[in-house]
């Protein structure tokens, strides 16, 4: 189905896209956490707590990813690279909507 | 000679109030390569935007080989080929990724894109750097790579929106070259361009866009003999630019 492999196509382009920046992404998503629940430890008098990282860890991915995900199709919105995507025959079911411009 | 693309009363008023063009009617004949020429604001990508389905007319209708580009845009991008003005390439990716991605994206297996992608590579001599990312690339070769994803699958259709700004004479002239080979293998091509020796060396027919209207479309003997026929240039041999300033300025 055209949909399906065209949204798995779209997937594969931004994996291989962000391959170089996946280390950061990563590590942000622990030295963020990991340096706010020291900073807590250090000022309160608890131990620290191995669930409070693990959530802080993925909260800080989760939130990271939707910036991510914000900032990149804002850039490629601006810099033409989705252009260039929608130019393509996407399957027909994705096409319209994506197209914020069409009618400026 | 059959028209592959048919713009009537083509308008496109933005909401801000501005026509951005202003009833434009014209056939683009197959095989034929039409350069739209006009200075910044006349309309050439507005014209363009619309003929390529990326944006909705106000007025009008555009036909491309005989199917209506509004009510079925998704089957015109599948025999056209655009090169828009503002596009960047993804700069982590080698030439040969972008390449396939996109023949994938226009519904070949993998074999029938692996084909097209050495077709297009050795079309526009990217082979030595086909395994060099984007990011490595001069901007000469990165408009290269986008030609090459037009030209992939070979539609009979391209629209190239000022391919060759910003390029040095050498790309410019490579890129030329690819489009004069298309021109012979049959391509209907539209160009828009500032370069008015593009439009002299490649160009069948020209046409000048001013203020969202077609003031002059003819082939460049057919814009001297109305130039001329005005009495405001008397040489034999006027150049495009002459003739260009004559349209663009409405004295004609």
């Amino acid at each position: 189905m055209k949909f399906i492999r065209d949204v798995m196509l779209v997937f594969w382009l931004y994996v291989q896209e962000s391959r170089s920046c996946i280390g950061y992404f990563l590590l942000s998503a622990v030295l963020l956490p990991g340096g706010l629940l020291l900073f807590t430890t250090g000022v309160s008098e608890g131990r620290p707590s191995l669930r409070l990282l693990a959530g802080s860890m993925l909260f800080a991915l989760s939130m990271l990813s939707i910036m991510g995900l914000g900032s990149t199709l804002l850039e490629d919105r601006f810099r033409g690279r989705l252009k260039l995507i929608l130019m393509s025959s996407l399957a027909l079911v994705l096409w319209p909507r994506l197209l914020p411009w069409r009618d400026e | 000679m059959p028209a592959a693309i048919r713009i009537r009363g083509l308008s496109k008023r933005y909401r801000s109030g501005i026509l951005a063009t202003a009833n434009l009617t014209l056939d683009v004949y197959e095989g034929e390569l039409l350069a739209l020429l006009g200075p910044n604001g006349s309309g050439k990508t507005t014209l363009v935007r619309q003929v390529t389905t990326e944006m909705r007319p106000s007025e009008g209708s555009v036909e491309i080989m005989g199917i209506d580009a509004i009510r079925h845009g998704q089957r015109v991008k599948q025999i056209i080929g655009v090169v828009p003005q503002e596009a960047e390439l993804f700069e982590h990716l080698t030439v040969e990724q972008h390449l396939f991605y996109f023949a994938l994206f226009r519904g070949m297996d993998r074999p029938g894109a692996r084909r097209c992608v050495e077709s297009a590579i050795d079309e526009l001599l990217l082979g030595e750097r086909r395994k060099d990312v984007i990011k490595h690339l001069s901007s000469g070769l990165k408009r290269r790579v986008l030609v090459a994803i037009a030209l992939l699958s070979d539609p009979p259709v391209l629209v190239l929106d000022e391919p060759t700004t910003g390029l040095d004479p050498e790309s410019r002239r490579a890129l030329w070259q690819v489009l004069l080979e298309r021109k012979r293998r049959g391509s209907t091509m539209i160009l828009t361009t500032h370069y008015l020796e593009e439009a002299e060396v490649l160009a069948d027919r020209i046409g000048i866009l001013s203020h969202g209207k077609l003031v002059a479309l003819g082939t460049l003997s057919e814009l001297r003999r109305k130039v001329r026929g005005s009495g405001l240039l008397d040489g034999s041999e006027e150049g495009l630019m002459e003739v260009y300033f004559r349209f663009v300025e409405e004295k004609v």
